[in-house]
């Protein structure tokens, strides 16, 4: 199939979606569905960019500053539980159940514990994205091969090296996908949370125009986090192929010999 | 060779046997003389890996001593290098070929203008130069195996030990890291410790080659191969020696393994 | 959407040995004796709403023997089976579809290349408007987060069919329908149960998302009360059941993924 009928085809969805639901919320005059239009102005009344700094960027830095300590802890735990084979034996089980816990179901506890200030925020996102970068960690520590372990041990590289430069690098990809879980959970995370108990934020604006019956708010509201969500997964997709292009490379030159 | 000074490394009585299972090596005593070429030939899993991994310092024997210069061996240490059975695992994906060779000098603190200039001059030694920005999966089989041995000899070690290291490369390809295995070894005044199970092939490189049986592995008879130190793919193998030694060999091989146990 | 979600650590080899349960009892023993220590005469004596570790247990106890706790529990299962049961029919539908025909691959797949990554809480204020706070308010919040890890894996299994497998059908002029039903779908049946697996655990977490954000019934909502009530006791109980029911819930789910791969000789 060629390209541009791929992408003519590609379009016929969106195109659809948008098309009907023009003419149907002209037509229905339904209070929930607003036409696009009205939701777009708002849209830009509201994010472009008046709102940014005092309800976006404060979400946003909760989110990132939460994800980066749930790295900074992630790792090193993993990578004890991983190596250290009584500590795995010991901790793997209450780390399993853990992270078996729903994310959102730390938000009440937490928010009875710690309140709802920022600084309440990046820890419940930091807790909930630490157990799968832990969990992912301690997994990619069985992806170095046995062979280039003996080799590093031949040549005498010392313990810290032969974690970063063996054990970590092995499971690079093992851990990337864990901090992108980990990604996931700090974004629903970083939303569940304005949702349930705060005083701004997009999520807060987004739950609370609902509960005042402003569609036409929640409707901006829930496009921009939904805009948000994908921008996040597509940067660390980015980020996660560029550091892992060796892998990727080896992967298609095996699969091709 | 030299029964002058004392041997650079010697193995009494050593015996290996893994957990829950029957012995794999039992008993080897050996010595290898500074600056020989030594093949350790056996059939297919003897105990010819496990007997190397002992002589590294990689795995403790059950039983028995390796000592390297006189002292001791009990891990690895800087005089010895390794390259291994399946040397296209033991690089690094996610690191270039110049990254790669030049791991064994960041492991021992050489500053970086020193590791770029000897990863190229061995990288030029094996006859790979400039190709330091590649990465291992891109390079082909044989080429992967000179990357293993140029990092092996990076850190100039005395004793360099190989695990059967052309076994799964073309004819051609093998004739030529044969070639430069020889080469290397003389021009450095190394001690190798080749592991084999291609007769022809330990008689073509050695000084000295030691047999070995299977289950376990015992040592049958160190032969002397005195074909000198200039050796010829093609002149070589054609002296009558060569075959000679060859056909003892073999001989002794089946031998052991036709002896009812 | 990454296989981890719900693969565990601990995984014994050649049988659980008593050394192994012992350690893994040890561990929870030194989480709680830590709690413990640290509620009682430790930093966190008296932090509010953080209860001690011996009420929470008691109170993880007494809400066994409490109706509430079950039928919140079966509530949120039944939630999860019918939306499990959409994005198992809708996935499995449109992901043959994609991995089958080019044309159809052609038309879906951005859009849901688009939607996937998109964290299906987003959806919940507009949802709950549409919806209130009722059970299909859950149904609607899994379906959303569960459809995906189906479709990507009916896609990939149907990709992934061994071309020499697919010729031999054409070179016996199958037709298509035939090709399908007897080629294709058996033999991507291994990645369906990959996908059910992952979108399970997904479904299960967003279920009882929707109790907690937006009120629909089962144990988000049980939570929700709690919380709202400031029974920290009862909070940090339910928390423990959520995680002792994700807990069981992937096991059997990984273990049933295991079977039929086993059976089916599969990779
Ligand atoms: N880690 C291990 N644990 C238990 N048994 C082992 C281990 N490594 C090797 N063995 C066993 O020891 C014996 C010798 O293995 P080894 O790899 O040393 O043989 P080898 O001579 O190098 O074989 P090959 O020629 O195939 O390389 C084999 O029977 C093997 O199964
Ligand atoms: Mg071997």
């Amino acid at each position: 199939m060629s390209l541009r009928s791929r992408v003519a085809l590609g379009l016929v969805v969106p195109v659809a979606i948008v098309v009907s639901y023009a003419l149907w919320s002209a037509n229905a005059a339904s209070p929930y569905f607003p036409p696009l239009d009205v939701i777009l102005t708002r849209f830009r009344e509201l994010w472009l960019f008046d709102l940014v700094s005092s309800d976006v960027l404060p979400s946003l830095k909760n989110l990132g500053l939460g994800l980066l300590l749930a790295v900074i802890a992630g790792i090193p735990c993993g990578a004890i539980l991983g190596r250290i084979r009584w500590m795995g034996e010991m901790f793997g089980p209450l780390l399993d159940f853990w992270r078996s816990v729903p994310p959102i179901m730390l938000i009440p506890p937490l928010v009875l514990i710690l309140g709802i200030e920022d600084s309440a925020k990046v820890t419940i996102i930091a807790v909930g994205s630490f157990f799968p970068v832990c969990v992912a960690t301690a997994d990619g520590m069985r992806q170095a091969d046995p062979t280039l372990v003996d080799a590093a041990r031949a040549m005498r590289l010392g313990p810290l090296k032969t974690m970063v430069d063996i054990y970590l690098r092995a499971g690079s990809p093992a851990i990337l996908g864990g901090i992108q879980i980990g990604l996931q959970a700090a974004f629903v995370l970083m939303v569940a949370s304005e949702m349930l108990a705060a005083y701004r934020g997009i999520g807060y604006l987004t739950m609370q125009a609902q509960v005042t019956f402003d569609s036409v708010t929640m409707w901006a509201g829930t496009l921009l986090l939904a805009l948000l969500g994908f921008t996040a997964n597509a940067v660390f997709v980015a980020i996660r192929n560029r550091v892992l292009s060796w892998h990727t490379g080896m992967r298609v030159s095996r699969a091709s010999s | 060779m030299s029964d002058t000074s004392q041997p650079r490394l010697a193995l009494t009585d050593l015996s290996k046997t893994y957990d829950g299972s029957t012995p794999v090596l039992d008993g080897i005593s050996l010595t290898v003389g500074a600056g020989e070429f030594f093949s350790i030939v056996g059939p297919s899993g003897a105990g010819k890996t496990t007997l190397l991994r002992c002589l590294t310092g990689l795995m403790r024997p059950t039983d028995g001593q390796v000592t390297l210069d006189g002292i001791p061996l009990s891990e690895p240490s800087p005089k010895m290098s390794l390259v291994f059975q399946e040397y296209t695992r033991s690089l690094m994906p996610w690191a270039s070929i110049g990254k790669n060779v030049a791991l064994p000098l960041r492991a021992r603190g050489v500053p970086r203008a020193e590791r770029t200039s000897r990863v190229a001059k061995v990288l030029a030694e094996v006859g790979l130069s400039g190709v330091e920005a590649k990465y291992p999966w891109q390079l082909s089989g044989g080429m992967q195996q000179r990357v293993a041995i140029a990092r092996a000899l990076v850190t100039e070690p005395e004793v360099l030990v190989m695990d059967e290291p052309f076994a799964s490369v073309d004819a051609q390809t093998r004739m030529d890291l044969e070639d430069l295995t020889r080469r290397l070894q003389q021009d450095h005044r190394m001690t190798i410790v080749l592991v084999t199970h291609d007769i022809d092939e330990a008689v073509y490189l050695s000084d000295q080659i030691a047999v070995l049986s299977k289950n376990p592995a015992r040592l049958v008879e160190v032969v002397d191969v005195p074909l000198g130190a200039e050796r010829d793919q093609i002149h070589t193998r054609e002296m009558s020696t060569f075959a000679d030694l060859r056909g003892r060999i073999l001989r002794t091989i089946r031998d052991v393994q036709t002896q009812p146990v | 959407m990454s296989e981890a979600t719900s693969t565990l650590l601990w995984r014994p080899t050649g049988g659980v040995k008593l050394r192994q349960v012992g350690l893994a009892a040890a561990g929870f023993v030194v989480w709680l004796g830590l709690w413990q220590w640290m509620t009682t005469t430790g930093p966190m004596a008296d932090t509010d709403g953080l209860p001690t570790a011996s009420r929470t247990l008691s109170s993880t106890l007494e809400l066994a023997g409490s109706s509430q706790l079950w039928s919140s529990l079966g509530t949120t299962l039944w939630l999860v089976a019918i939306a499990l049961a959409f994005a198992v029919v809708a996935g499995i539908a449109a992901g043959v579809a994609m991995g089958f025909s080019p044309v159809v691959s052609a038309l879906l797949d951005p859009i849901s290349q688009v939607l996937r990554p998109i964290p299906a809480v987003v959806w919940l204020p507009l949802l709950l408007m549409v919806l209130g706070p009722a059970p299909e308010l859950g149904i609607a919040m899994g379906f959303l987060g569960g459809v995906w890890a189906v479709l990507v894996q009916a896609q990939v299994g149907v990709r992934d069919i061994d071309p020499v497998i697919l010729e031999t059908s054409r070179a016996m002029c199958l037709p298509r329908r035939l090709t399908l039903s007897t080629i294709v779908l058996p033999s991507a049946v291994p990645y369906f149960a990959t996908g059910i697996r992952i979108s399970a655990a997904f479904i299960l977490m967003l279920v009882i998302g929707a109790g907690i954000l937006g009120g629909a019934p089962g144990l988000g909502q049980l939570i929700l009360v709690a919380q709202q009530t400031g029974d920290p006791a009862r909070v940090f109980g339910l928390v423990l059941w959520s995680g002792l029911l994700g807990l069981t819930f992937n096991s059997i789910l990984t273990a049933g993924e295991a079977l039929l791969r086993q059976h089916r000789g599969g990779r």
